[in-house]
């Protein structure tokens, strides 16, 4: 018996236009880790980054007139999934009660604690927490641009397609990124 | 779960840190967020459904509703179409019949039904559609230390010449340029170029 072919997100789209309920699920399911990844990595903090989920998804979905379908709906969420973690960001940032920057553990904090002995590999505990650091510290734009390629998974068309930039930009806002992520990390990188 | 050492310039990468800046899938997954748990994700989902569809859409109607009589409403809204389109045709003195596909369905949406989205397109042809990457310098990717010399300052070459139609030096004019500037002098081959004041 062959297997039964997932529905593609454009048939999800009409059946959710449609009122249909279980198609809502099933995009939910289908992209819920890679937004909450992107989400995660901007803001560094888990429930800040359900919010920007929860928002993302509902206002993709509301304003999907605005999909002109010139890119994937994967790509479209994300971009909306992004600009909800911006607004949860700068909510933070005026609230004035928790860091600007994503929530996590500076280099310096993180110490000789994660420096690792030669040849002994690195825990995967370790390295997230050292990638959360270093990203913290990438300027805002830098830090999009490499997430939506690292963590979505999105091609350089179609970063520069959800963030409406080109993709020269994209190319030279990656180059510094990895450039300031590998001084970052320099100092956490077995011999 | 450990990486191990390997090769640094080929995956599976010797450093987990340059892998994971490389976009290394593996690298990547190891250096996941924690994922939420799973009462979290149904309170997320939860939360989208009541905002994507209010609970008043799903209230029962009154039994005096006007619900009670659509077939008075869509008569009308029927006997309306037929009729328009009878004199439309009439007008355009063509009495063929249009292909199906000219004709698209509108569904009456109830009220606190999600808007109907407008789905995407048939994608145009993109020529660039597979291309990931589009090498070209952009003025900010380039960082000029000392040029020696005066003149022209060619940076790069025609990636793309069917593609993309540069201008040509004699088909830019720059009037009131900083007098720091070097002068605009035309290249050989109509090469991409940046003009750009040279650090003094």
């Amino acid at each position: 018996m062959p297997p039964v072919a997932s529905p593609t997100d454009e048939i999800l789209l009409r059946r959710f236009a449609a009122g249909d309920r279980s198609a809502l699920d099933e995009l939910f399911g289908r992209y819920r880790v890679v937004a909450y990844r992107v989400a995660y990595r901007l803001l560094g903090h888990e429930a800040d980054a359900l919010d920007a989920v929860q928002n993302g998804f509902v206002n993709a979905l509301k304003h999907l007139h605005r999909f002109r379908g010139q890119s994937t709906f994967k790509t479209w969420l994300l971009r909306v999934i992004c600009n909800a973690a911006l607004d949860i960001g700068r909510q933070r940032k005026r609230d004035e009660r928790i860091p600007a920057q994503p929530i996590s553990p500076t280099l310096d904090e993180l110490g000789t604690a994660t420096a690792l002995p030669v040849d002994a590999g690195l825990e995967r505990d370790d390295l997230r927490r050292a990638v959360d650091a270093a990203l913290a510290r990438l300027p805002a734009s830098q830090r999009q641009t490499f997430v939506l390629h690292v963590e979505g998974g999105l091609t350089y068309r179609e970063v520069a397609q959800a963030l409406g930039i080109s993709i020269g930009t994209v190319m030279s806002r990656l180059f510094y990124a990895r450039q300031k992520l590998k001084e970052l990390l320099a100092n956490y990188q077995p011999t | 779960m450990k990486l191990h050492s390997l090769d640094p310039l080929e995956p599976p990468f010797r450093d987990p840190f340059a892998a994971y800046i490389h976009g290394d899938p593996q690298a990547v997954a190891a250096a996941a967020p924690p994922e939420p748990s799973a009462s979290a994700w149904e309170t997320t989902r939860q939360a989208i459904h009541a905002k994507l569809f209010p609970r008043s859409q799903t209230l029962p109607q009154p039994a005096n509703s006007p619900r009670r009589r659509p077939w008075v409403v869509g008569s009308f809204t029927a006997l309306t179409a037929v009729a328009a389109t009878v004199v439309g045709l009439l007008l355009a003195n063509d009495f063929s019949v249009p292909a199906l596909s000219q004709f698209s369905l509108v569904h009456n949406t109830p009220a606190g039904t999600p808007a109907t989205p407008s789905l995407p397109n048939p994608t145009t042809t993109d020529e660039l559609g597979e291309m990931a990457i589009l090498p070209i310098a952009t003025e900010d990717e380039v960082v000029l230390h000392r040029v020696p010399g005066d003149g022209w300052l060619p940076i790069g070459r025609d990636l793309l010449p069917a593609l993309i139609v540069l201008a040509g030096p004699d088909e830019v004019e720059m009037n009131d340029t900083p007098t720091a500037w070097p002068p605009v002098v035309t290249a050989p081959d109509a090469a991409p170029m940046i003009f750009a004041a040279k650090p003094r």
